[in-house]
Order: structure tokens, then C-alpha cells, then sequence
């Protein structure tokens, strides 16, 4: 059952171990702060984007509460602003810099410049491991539950590497990998996450994954079938082509139309089977999960994550953008909602540990873009 | 010697943890007036948060429900009161913890920030100082020559060079009575078999002429005026200019979401498409001017020319990218012209010259 923070007062003042309970509080006025944040950014042509995020995030963590207590988001937006133009000035400009010296040194067709593309796009994807390595540990290290620091171990580039390598062998697995993937990863940082002076455990194997997955697959290969017959028909049905001699059949703009609806279902189905199978992920990996005598319980499911999803795709649609922190608050709640914590934990075990010494944040998941919130 | 009771103005039950563990104890808090009592667990020795040092995790608003603090002095430790009305007297106590003063204390300095930078912009703007001009100025010759070599091949994609060696050798006579007044510049001028009229500036001191412009002069000296135009134009470097202008702005964006550089590639096309501004049309024409009577070529080829091409395409079609778009402004430049002294002149070209010129393209079929 949930502590709520009437109960705070009445908590038991114990040493020990103390039962763990997630909630999420809801915090007013994320509208009034998306659209201040909007008007700042335009004044300041757009660099107070970082100092907004910030703003944006403190109330996402302060809204997640365990045991009524709520997280605490303790990073700037000079930090984030600062490491932004650490790696546009550090590794975007050069790379187009250098591209650009190749493309008129050599012509745009040379092998030089073709080769140059290849290396710049292996060495993008590599630094998008490396940015989703770092952008959670800066995350976490900015963020503490009664003055206590969370952090990320383990080294970055090797994220990277087997975030590399394996997204390489998707096409030639036929997608195959991507349970065992997700796992791997998973594994990677979950297993390097501390609370404090203790780790997290991350104990999942990606066999049981596979069922879903199996299904997952061979739905969506029925489904694009489905659909190219659909369409097929659609067409028929509305304006059979004019079958002329010696002429490739042309499409009438009426059933160009009329396959717009058969695409849209053939989107949600997909969207639909996609979430079942993220859910049981979700559930997966937490159910496998655990910090000192604390497991989770993952409650995802296919309906509303796929709900979630689309409510937020039009959130951001309809307002242009505009309410993208409610939007990531509302996936943020859907975490915390579908959380359940067993167990307790020993809170007056858990030391303090030291500062992360990272003073920069995130730069590359911002240039590349693959932050979430 | 204050008496704490005296000031004492409410009491609240919070939540108190030191941040050397995760453990949370039960506190009492009390509003005095240097700052926040705190007194956590029972029988333990109060102590006194001063409300200058408080920060809280978020800004807080009047209506917000709880609050959770920390103090500079003792980094690490965490007070969290679930408590409306203490929040609302901290929010007395303590202004500089609202959502309105947290907001301005980072915005305030970027807007200044902004605000300079907005001025700097204007005061730039207003003096006509251009800082794509001043980089265009630092480029070093061989890559200026590069890049125009770049823009020449673009631009005669598809299309055929003209360079009959008769040809070769009068365009090289004009082009040498020309660099008289160009400062010792040597202009590299190629003809393309192309049956647009117009003419193009591109970066090292190189130029393009079409095969229509040369068929539609009427004579040597109206060539003449439009190289010496085109020279002005890359003189005062404003080929180099408008590609680290395009450079710096569409080809960025474009890498930056992906493309393959394309934009670098089509520079040649946005030089005919991008007409220069009317000062630097100015400025090349004042070149032009300079250079055809230092050549002692009449000027009445030079004004003619854009006069007569203006008075043929206007009412009809102007082209997507025929000269009146690229090269405006003919009447003031007439007006120009005709203000200048008269002085002694000869033909630009002889009429074996002229003839050799024409038939540059040799037998070639026009392209369109």
C-alpha cells in the first residue's frame, strides 16, 4: 500500500529496514511552466532551452515520491548548457569542419568523401551509446532521495561498443537480437546503477523474452502482408485501374485515398503489437531487478502503454511542441504508476558516497537527441 | 540576548535526514526569526537553518503542498515538511525560494546576454561591417582558388566548355587590357555553351560567362562592361562571401539533420540564384566603372548592355535565373554611366578579335 504523505508524520521512526513504496504526487502549473519556459527560450534565442529543461525536470523528480519523500533533481541548466557546447564545439563543428575541407579538397563523388561518410556514420551510432551512458549518469548523479546520491558505474565506451556491435548485427539476424540486445544493455547499466554506496542488481536472462518476441515478429510480418493486400484492394474496390495495352496501370486520386485508412490501421495494429511486447519487457527487466532487499514489479501493459504513446504523440502534435514537459511528465507517471516495490531496505546501511567528479552534462544526448525528458 | 520563545511563530512535523545515510527521521521545525529550527527525533538538540542559506529541491509557489529544503552549511542534509501553511510562511520568510524569483535570477542574465548580443547584431548591421566579408578576407588564395574551381565545375555540369583556340586567345586579350586596373589580379575567365544571358563572379578570381550573353552583345564593349562588373564583384570578394554566408548557415543545418553535405555541392547553384545586395552591386559597378576607363573602354557598352537585356524581357517571361533577377538596377547604372566625364576610347576588341569571340563555341550546338 502506498504511503501517502499524510502519513509522514505517523512513519515509523525505525533504524533498519524500512518497506519501500513508489507514488507519484502530482505537481501544478507544468502547463504555466511549459509556456514561460517558451516564451524565455524565444527571447534568448533559445539558450535558455537548457535552464528551462532543468526547471522541467525538477518538478518531474519532485512529483516521484518514495515513502511519501520526494526525489530531488540537483543539476543546473549551466551544467547541461555548458556540456552542449563542449561537444558541438569539441566534435560536431570539427566533423563538419573536416567534411567540408574533404568535399572541396576532393569532389563531393571521391572515395575519400564516401569513406569519410561511412566513418562519421559508424562513428555517430558509436556516440550515441556513449550519450545514452552518460546522459544517465549525469541523471543520476543529479539525483538524490533524502540527501543520498544516486550514480553510474562502469565505463562508457564499453556501453558503447556493445551498443555498437550488436545494433550492427540486427539486419543479418532478421531482428533477432533485439531481446537478447535489449537484455545485454539493460544488464550493462542496471548493473552499474548505485543508490548511495550499494548497487542495483540486474538479474534477467533474455530467454523468457522470446515467446513475445516470437509472436511479436510474426505478427507484424502477417500484418505487412495483410496490408499489402489490403491496399491492393482498397485500390481495386474504389477505381479498378484502367487496364490499357502496352501502359502501366495508373492510380486514380480517389484510391490513392482510400488507402490512406487502411495505413493508419495497419499503424496502430503495429503500434499495438510493439507495446505488448515493450510491456513485457518492462515487466521483465523488473521483475529481475532488485536494491538490497527491495525487487520491483513491472505492471506495464499493452493498452495503456500504446494509450500513453499516442496521447503523448498528440500532445506534442497539437500544441507544436509547446506542452513537451507534460508529455514527459505523464511517461515519467506511467513508470512510477506501473512500479510496484517489495521488500524493504536497510536505510541506515546505505552511506553517502562520493561526488561524481562529471561537471558537464550530457552534451552528446542533446546534440544527438536521444534524451527522453 | 534574544529569547527564541518571543519569535517562535508556528510548529510543524517534517522529516529530517542528515545525507550520510538514507535514513529519515521525524522532526519538529519551527519559523524563528534568524531561520528554521530544526529538531529531529526526540531529545535531540535543536539547531537553526538560516533562511538566507535554504534552497529549495523546486521553486516554491504559495499553493504548493510540501517542500523539500537543504542548507548550504550542511551540504547533503534534507528537511521535507508536507505542510501547506508552512510552506506559504516560509514563502515570508524566505522570498528568494519562490518559483518567480528562481525563474529571474537565470533568466535575467541571459536576457541581458541576449539583449547585447541583439544590439551587437544591430550596431554590425548599421556600421555595414559583415563578418561573413571580414572570414571571406582571411581565406588564403589557393583554397579561394579551390572553391571557385568547385563552383565553375557545378555550374558547367551538362553543359559544354567554349574554347576554340581562337577564341581562347581574344577573350585572353580583352582579359589582359582589363587587369590594367585589377591590381595585378589575374581573372581566369571560362565561357560555357549555354544559352542563358548572364554572367557569374565565383571565388579566386574566376568568372563565368554564358554563350547567350556573348551572342546577345551587340559588340566587344558590351562584353567588356559585364567582365569588368563581374570583376568588381570578385575584387570586393563577394563570390567568397555569399558561400561562407551559405555555407555557415544551410549547409550546417542540413549535416546537422543528416544530409550529405548536398548544400556544399549546389553551391554553384545558389551563386546563380542568389542575387547580391544593392550595395555590393553598387560597389561592383563602381569597379567596373574604374576599370573600363583606366582600359580606356567606353563606357556605353557597359550601360547599354543591362539597358538593352531590361527593355527585351520586360512584359515577357523573365527566366528563373536570367539577369534582370541577378543583376537589377539598370537605369541607375545608365544614369552612372552617363554622369561620367567623357575620355578618349577605343573598341574593346578588334573586329578579328570579336568575330574569334563570338565563334568560341566552335560548331557546337547551343545548350540549353
Amino acid at each position: 500500500m502506498p504511503i501517502g504523505s499524510d502519513s509522514l508524520a505517523a512513519a515509523p521512526q525505525r533504524f533498519g529496514a524500512e518497506p519501500l513504496a513508489i507514488t507519484w504526487k502530482q505537481q501544478s502549473g507544468l502547463i504555466g511552466l511549459s509556456i514561460v519556459n517558451f516564451i524565455l527560450r524565444i527571447l534568448t534565442l533559445g539558450i535558455y532551452h537548457f535552464w528551462g529543461k532543468t526547471e522541467v525536470r525538477r518538478r518531474i523528480w519532485s512529483a516521484i515520491r518514495l515513502n511519501g519523500e520526494p526525489l530531488e533533481y540537483t543539476g543546473t541548466g549551466m551544467e547541461l548548457f555548458v556540456g552542449f557546447l563542449v561537444v558541438l564545439f569539441g566534435v560536431f563543428l570539427p566533423f563538419l569542419l573536416v567534411g567540408g575541407v574533404l568535399v572541396y579538397a576532393y569532389g563531393q563523388q571521391s572515395g575519400v568523401v564516401r569513406a569519410y561518410y561511412v566513418l562519421a556514420y559508424v562513428v555517430f551510432f558509436f556516440l550515441i551509446g556513449v550519450a545514452i551512458h552518460r546522459a544517465l549518469r549525469y541523471r543520476l548523479a543529479r539525483t538524490r532521495w533524502r540527501g543520498i546520491r544516486g550514480a553510474l558505474e562502469g565505463s562508457s565506451l564499453r556501453f558503447a561498443w556493445t551498443y555498437l556491435w550488436t545494433a550492427v548485427l540486427i539486419p543479418f539476424t532478421l531482428f533477432w537480437i533485439i531481446p537478447w540486445r535489449a537484455t545485454k544493455l539493460q544488464g550493462l547499466l542496471s548493473n552499474d546503477m548505485r543508490f548511495g554506496n550499494r548497487p542495483f542488481r540486474f538479474m534477467a536472462r533474455s530467454g523468457p523474452l522470446y515467446g513475445r518476441f516470437a509472436i511479436a515478429w510474426i505478427g507484424t510480418i502477417v500484418l505487412f502482408l495483410a496490408m499489402s493486400a489490403g491496399v491492393g484492394l482498397s485500390i481495386y474496390l474504389v477505381a479498378p485501374p484502367a487496364a490499357v495495352p502496352g501502359q502501366p496501370p495508373t492510380v486514380s486520386p480517389g484510391a490513392a485515398l482510400a488507402i490512406v485508412p487502411v495505413i493508419v490501421v495497419f499503424y496502430l495494429l503495429f503500434g499495438l503489437i510493439v507495446a505488448w511486447y515493450q510491456a513485457g519487457v518492462f515487466n521483465h527487466f523488473a521483475a529481475h531487478t532488485s536494491y538490497e532487499g527491495a525487487t520491483f514489479r513491472g505492471k506495464a501493459t499493452a493498452w495503456s502503454l500504446i494509450w500513453l504513446v499516442i496521447s503523448n504523440m498528440l500532445i506534442m502534435l497539437v500544441t507544436f511542441g509547446l506542452l513537451a514537459p507534460v508529455a514527459q511528465a505523464r511517461a515519467v507517471r506511467y513508470m512510477v504508476d506501473r512500479l510496484g516495490i517489495d521488500g524493504a531496505v536497510p536505510v541506515t546501511d546505505i552511506m553517502q558516497r562520493a561526488e561524481d567528479p562529471m561537471r558537464r552534462g550530457e552534451g552528446l544526448s542533446q546534440v544527438f537527441d536521444v534524451d527522453a525528458f | 540576548m534574544s529569547t527564541p520563545f518571543r519569535t517562535i511563530v508556528d510548529t510543524y512535523e517534517g522529516r529530517f535526514s542528515d545525507g550520510r545515510t538514507a535514513a529519515g527521521l521525524p522532526a519538529t521545525v519551527r519559523l524563528v526569526s534568524q531561520g528554521l529550527e530544526i529538531a529531529p527525533g526526540a531529545g535531540q538538540v535543536p539547531f537553526v537553518w538560516s533562511y538566507r542559506d535554504l534552497a529549495a529541491a523546486t521553486p516554491i509557489g504559495r499553493r504548493a503542498g510540501d517542500v523539500l529544503l537543504s542548507c548550504a552549511v550542511t551540504p547533503g542534509a534534507t528537511l521535507f515538511v508536507s505542510d501547506q501553511a508552512f510552506v506559504a510562511a516560509l514563502a515570508d520568510k524566505a522570498s528568494h525560494l519562490t518559483t518567480v524569483s528562481q525563474r529571474w535570477r537565470f533568466a535575467r542574465p541571459l536576457l541581458a546576454v541576449c539583449a547585447l548580443f541583439a544590439l551587437a547584431v544591430a550596431a554590425l548591421w548599421v556600421a555595414d561591417v559583415s563578418p561573413a566579408r571580414g572570414l571571406a578576407g582571411l581565406l588564403p588564395m589557393e583554397l579561394r582558388r579551390s572553391l571557385g574551381r568547385q563552383v565553375v565545375r557545378s555550374m558547367s555540369q551538362g553543359r559544354g566548355t567554349c574554347d576554340t583556340p581562337e577564341g581562347r586567345a581574344a577573350l585572353g586579350r580583352l582579359t589582359e587590357r582589363l587587369a590594367v586596373a585589377t591590381g595585378g589580379k589575374r581573372f581566369d575567365i571560362r565561357v560555357l555553351n549555354w544559352s542563358l544571358v548572364n554572367a557569374f563572379a565565383a571565388p579566386g578570381e574566376q568568372i563565368v560567362l554564358t554563350r547567350g550573353l556573348i551572342e546577345q552583345a551587340i559588340g566587344p564593349d558590351e562584353v567588356a562592361g559585364v567582365l569588368a562588373h563581374e570583376m568588381g564583384h570578385g575584387l570586393e570578394l563577394h563570390p567568397e562571401t555569399a558561400i561562407i554566408r551559405v555555407v555557415g548557415l544551410s549547409a550546417a543545418v542540413e549535416l546537422m539533420l543528416g544530409g550529405n553535405g548536398g548544400a556544399l555541392a549546389n553551391i554553384g547553384l545558389v551563386l546563380t540564384q542568389l542575387g547580391y545586395s544593392r550595395a555590393a552591386e553598387r560597389e561592383a559597378d563602381a569597379h567596373a566603372l574604374r576599370i573600363l576607363e583606366t582600359a580606356h573602354i567606353s563606357l556605353q557598352g557597359f550601360a547599354g548592355f543591362f539597358k538593352r537585356v531590361e527593355d527585351r524581357e520586360r512584359g515577357s517571361v523573365i527566366g528563373e535565373i536570367g539577369l534582370l533577377r541577378t543583376h537589377p538596377f539598370s537605369a541607375e547604372r545608365a544614369r552612372l554611366a552617363e554622369q561620367r566625364p567623357a575620355y578618349p576610347a577605343t573598341p574593346a576588341l578588334t573586329d578579328d578579335d570579336w568575330r574569334a569571340l563570338r565563334g568560341i563555341c566552335g560548331n557546337q550546338p547551343m545548350h540549353p
